[in-house]
């Protein structure tokens, strides 16, 4: 049952309607963003842009294999960004480590560190698949379904165990 | 205004005795009196009296308050005041504390020599005390002021050849010193001595006011000087080089035309217009090389320059808005000076340095001393709505009026150049990152802050009611005869508008009251560490770093320097000069005293005789 | 009490039609680069959106306070800009005051920016500052050329003026160039867009904002643009008699500049300030000579 306020609907239309977009480009996968972006696929016709910094944004588009030292730079990323924010997992390195899964140096579930508001799955996923995953999320946006950041305070400590566990204990957290 | 004289003489030295018992005591009395000063002239409004003391063989020193200087020795006696009471706490760690205490007192008798004097001799008398008690003044300073006390005492020895010569002249024609008989028979003078006089005297002006091409020694004075002293150089020596400039491109010429009312002074055209242009050269000059300065100190001295080339830019321009807008701007240039100046002695104060490069973020330890520099830095700016604007505005409206292209140029490049420049200090000292060295610095004490806030709460008192900071100028204006600006309690109007400084402020208040309403309607913020910033991933304590080397503070215009970097150096020529005469020296000394030191005390003497051959017959 | 009804509506209306007008620009960009772009009301999603956040940064006490200086600085600024026939304080709209005022709000935002302690922040005021060294100086002038001419330094009256002389537009085309130009870089648009490179400085002065504060500024930002449009519709295109005839123009000057914006690179900072003084200043004294020497006929 949906509990949530008339004004909370609206606050919620209007994140929706407007997603910032930052994207790490860690692997591959940042290939396809271009065509997304531009005149053959035009992301921005959803309100869907490109931001420079976290600070601005409300997504992170994670795109490809994270090595242990990227997943570093992608959790200071995360945690520099103002909640509400999503987290979206781009190709199948981030499902379950791709190609890559044998490898010594990369991590294989992403949401084992930081949590996953949407997979966009394959090698790699086409343009279309991201316009789709998109609207998927900002459907959840719009019905409040999507609360990544909410379950990401909420289960800090188990997060944070499965992080130092990959990266060592010299982690710095910013908030 | 003789017995005052005295009885600053004779303080001068009781401040000294008092001072060596302990410097807060010292600063007091001078404080004491500087206040009573500010206090006697404020209560003397509208009067005014003239008195001589007689020197003995026919000669006499005259004084006079009146409507035409009495905002230059409130000026005086205003700096002074703010000063000593800085100075209660500043001078602690100084080194001849005391004698700096007495010079500082001989300087206040230069003021009321001065700014009160009524006849050339008098004026020339004082000027000296100040040039002698200021270079001993400036050599108190740090590291290399020995040396700048040697350059402004070379350019004040230039000055005041010139400006005994152009008295000699007065002297030889009128017969007297006094200046009613010079007014007298400024009709009937020569043309060619009147001319050779004005030039000579507004020489000495523009390098005692530290006008462009003669304004190196500002640099190094104001730069190297002590900390306490800058705001006196910067905030009252070099006026008396505008007011010397005010004497002869105001005051005498309008006082001898016929009282009908003038808008303008006499001649715009020619000299006029050649020192207008000076005045404009000094603005761009000015600006250019305090946006390039790395030391703070000097870059406010450079903001000097610009500045007194918008008063003598006004003053030579001469429409009766652009007179009293110069006159303002002087009274304005003490006000952010003192600010500026202050703001940055106190930074040295706790930090020992006025190297932009090595500070940063010390807003959170010194918030007093960066509201002041705010205030002060907005009213350099020319942004309203404080006092700062009000004379820009002014003389810009006089050059538009009059179509000056060219000086309207130069005044807006100045105007928009400030941004740059004085807002370096407040990006690299106050904000960004702190380094960890000034982890522990303090706010300055209780007297330093208070001189600071009495500076700044008359900027922004004086930018909303310009009646009170216009007033005394347009009664200099009714006083030489020309029509003075029409001004109302928080209105100015010139001819092609008016400016309502109080609906400004509070449309502006009410601008950021509504702003902080939309601010507090939503979500609280959170706060963070200076060092949680974004930077791309990294962050400083994780890669075992220190925060400041986020800090940009070097080379903060570097991009807008390479502009300049093919650029002529009036400088650079004079170093080459002097380079130059050096050379030529050595060959003489390496021929003639190539063995002992008596070959100089020879040439000294020898030039003295000459001196007092020329001086004496 | 007429004029608080007078001052709300011009705030509440400038922020309608500009934010309306940006989108909607953003459609016009899109549609140059032959995308489809997205609807004209988006800016408003965007901007509640900020407001909405729940969490935002802020760096201490200046970084909160320059944003409300930049904020009502610029709104002060815009009560004293006359829109078409209407104005909120008739005989108060000086141009140095507006042009003064408007430094408010970029001292109050650089203040603010470097408040953050981010050195890409710190790297985009120098810029900023820079550039406005470069763009305020002819663009200045060419106003000191009217104001010479006709007497006044009111916005309103010069705009009413020139419905006897013409526009200033044909007038003084010279002078309408240079101004045209410096309010490209005013409104920071390309090729003038080094303070906030996005790609080469994360966005500049901009780049520790989030939620509210990010929100502030960009209706700040709308706000301003509002007034330096304003500006050279009633300096060169001769105001507006209705108010539908202001806001035509407004429409058609904004657009320009974004579709001439579309099409361009950007230049370093140096570039920037040694092309305006070099061409627009050449320009604008030409131009002044010429007023000298023939007058405004």
């Amino acid at each position: 049952m949906d509990s949530r306020t008339m004004w909370e609907k609206v606050k919620d239309i209007t994140r929706g309607h407007s997603l910032w977009m930052l994207y790490y480009c860690t692997g591959c996968g940042a290939i396809e963003l271009p065509p997304t972006m531009t005149s053959r696929f035009d992301m921005e016709r959803f309100g869907i842009g490109p931001m420079a910094t976290p600070r601005q944004a409300d997504i992170l588009l994670v795109t490809g294999y994270l090595s242990t030292k990227t997943l570093r730079r992608v959790i200071y990323t995360y945690e520099q960004m103002q909640s509400p924010k999503w987290l979206v997992g781009f190709g199948s390195c981030t499902l379950n480590g791709g190609i890559y899964h044998d490898s010594y140096a990369t991590i294989n579930q992403l949401d084992q560190y930081l949590p996953v508001d949407l997979y966009l799955a394959g090698c790699m996923p086409r343009p279309e698949v991201i316009i789709k995953g998109f609207k998927q999320l900002m459907e959840m946006i719009k019905t409040g379904e999507a609360d990544g950041w909410k379950q990401y305070q909420d289960n800090r400590e188990w997060y944070r165990k499965n992080q130092k566990k990959a990266l060592g204990d010299l982690l710095y957290t910013t908030r | 205004m003789s017995t005052l004289i005295f009885i600053g003489l004779a303080a001068s030295l009781l401040i000294y005795a008092a001072a060596r018992l302990s410097r807060p005591l010292g600063a007091l009395l001078l404080m004491l009196l500087s206040g009573a000063g500010v206090a006697a002239l404020i209560l003397s409004w509208g009067k005014g009296f003239t008195e001589t003391l007689p020197l003995g063989n026919g000669l006499e020193l005259t004084f006079s308050l009146s409507t035409f200087n009495w905002p230059f020795l409130l000026l005086g006696a205003f700096v002074l005041f703010i000063v000593s009471l800085f100075a209660v706490n500043a001078l602690k760690e100084m080194e001849h504390g005391a004698s700096f205490l007495a010079l500082l007192t001989l300087i206040g008798v230069s003021v009321m020599g001065v700014f009160g004097a009524y006849d050339f001799l008098t004026l020339f008398i004082f000027f000296e005390l100040m040039t002698w008690t200021s270079f001993f003044l400036v050599s108190m300073g740090k590291t290399g002021a020995k040396k700048a006390a040697l350059i402004y005492a070379f350019m004040s020895m230039i000055a005041a050849y010139l400006m005994i010569s152009a008295i000699m002249m007065i002297a030889q024609y009128t017969g007297s010193f006094s200046y009613s008989d010079f007014m007298g028979m400024y009709e009937a003078m020569p043309s060619g001595i009147r001319t050779t006089v004005v030039i000579f005297f507004l020489a000495a002006a523009l390098i005692k006011g530290g006008i462009y091409p003669v304004h190196f020694w500002l640099r190094s004075a104001h730069g190297d000087a002590p900390h306490v002293f800058s705001p006196v150089l910067s905030g009252l020596l070099v006026k008396y080089g505008y007011y010397s400039a005010f004497l002869f491109l105001l005051f005498f010429p309008v006082m001898v035309a016929t009282k009908a009312g003038i808008t303008q002074v006499t001649s715009t055209d020619g000299p006029n217009f050649i020192l207008a242009f000076i005045g404009g050269l000094s603005i761009m000059a000015g600006t250019v090389a305090a946006i390039l300065q790395s030391d703070a100190k000097k870059l406010v001295a450079f903001s000097s320059v610009s500045h007194g080339g918008y008063v003598i830019l006004a003053l030579a321009y001469g429409t009766n808005m652009a007179v009293a807008g110069g006159l303002a701007h002087i009274w304005v240039h003490v006000l952010t000076a003192l600010g500026m100046f202050l703001s940055m002695g106190a930074v040295a104060y706790r930090t020992g340095t006025t190297d932009m490069d090595e500070m940063g973020g010390l807003i959170k330890n010194m918030p007093v001393t960066f509201t002041v520099y705010l205030i002060a830095i907005i009213s350099v700016a020319g942004i309203p709505p404080l006092a700062g604007f009000v004379s820009k505005w002014m003389i810009i409206q006089a050059l538009a009026a009059n179509g000056s292209y060219i000086l309207a140029f130069m005044a807006f490049f100045g105007s928009i150049g400030s941004f740059m420049y004085v807002f370096r200090p407040l990006a690299t000292i106050f904000l960004g990152q702190r380094p960890h060295k000034f982890k522990d610095v303090r706010e300055v004490p209780f007297f330093m802050q208070l001189a600071m806030l009495i500076v700044t709460l008359l900027t922004i008192l004086l930018g909303i009611m310009p009646y009170y900071l216009l007033k005394p100028f347009t009664r200099i204006q009714e006083f030489i005869g020309m029509v003075p600006v029409k001004i109302g309690f928080s209105t100015v109007y010139s001819a092609l508008t008016q400016l309502d400084m109080m609906l400004i402020f509070l449309v502006f208040g009410g601008g950021f009251l509504l702003a902080l309403v939309i601010f507090l309607l939503f979500s609280k913020p959170t706060k963070v560490e200076q060092h949680e910033v974004y930077t791309s991933g990294e962050i400083a304590p994780e890669i075992s770093t220190t925060p400041e080397i986020y800090h940009f503070s070097k080379g903060y215009y570097r991009s807008f320097g390479r502009l300049f970097s093919r650029w002529p150096s009036v400088e650079a020529w004079y170093h080459k000069g002097a380079a130059y005469i050096s050379q030529f020296f050595e060959i003489i000394e390496q021929s003639l005293f190539k063995q002992s030191i008596n070959g100089f005390i020879w040439l000294a003497v020898v030039v003295m005789a000459v001196l007092m051959a020329v001086r004496w017959f | 009490m007429a004029l608080i009804g007078k001052i709300v509506l011009f705030i509440v209306g400038a922020f309608v039609f500009q934010v309306a007008l940006s989108g909607f620009s953003r459609k016009v960009i899109a549609r140059i680069q032959k995308r489809r772009g997205p609807v004209f009301w988006q800016n408003f999603y965007d901007i509640g959106k900020l407001f909405f956040k729940k969490t935002s940064i802020s760096h201490g006490f200046i970084f909160d306070f320059g944003v409300w200086m930049a904020f009502g600085g610029t709104v002060a600024t815009l009560l004293f800009v006359p829109v078409g026939p209407y104005s909120v304080f008739p005989g108060q709209t000086n141009f140095i005051v507006i042009i003064y005022l408007l430094a408010i709000g970029s001292l109050g935002m650089a203040m603010s920016a470097v408040g953050s302690a981010n050195p890409f922040a710190s790297i985009g005021i120098s810029r900023a500052l820079t550039q406005m060294f470069g763009y305020d100086v002819p663009f200045a002038l060419t106003v000191v050329i009217m104001i010479y001419v006709h007497r006044t330094s009111q916005v309103a009256k010069l705009a009413a003026v020139q419905s006897d002389i013409g526009w200033h537009l044909w007038v003084m085309p010279l002078s309408a160039l240079v101004a045209f130009i410096a309010l490209m870089a005013m409104l920071g648009k390309k090729p003038f867009d080094t303070p906030i490179a996005p790609a080469e400085i994360a966005s500049g002065p901009l780049v520790e904002y989030s939620g509210k504060y990010l929100g502030m500024l960009m209706v700040q930002h709308e706000f301003a643009t509002f007034v330096e449009v304003g500006l050279f519709v009633n300096l060169f295109l001769g105001g507006g008699s209705t108010l539908l005839i202001y806001l035509v123009k407004y429409i058609i000057v904004y657009l320009l500049t974004v579709i001439i914006s579309a099409l361009m690179a950007r230049f370093r900072v140096e570039q920037t300030v040694a092309f305006f003084w070099k061409w627009p200043l050449v320009l604008v004294f030409i131009q002044a000579l010429i007023i000298i020497g023939i007058g405004i006929r």
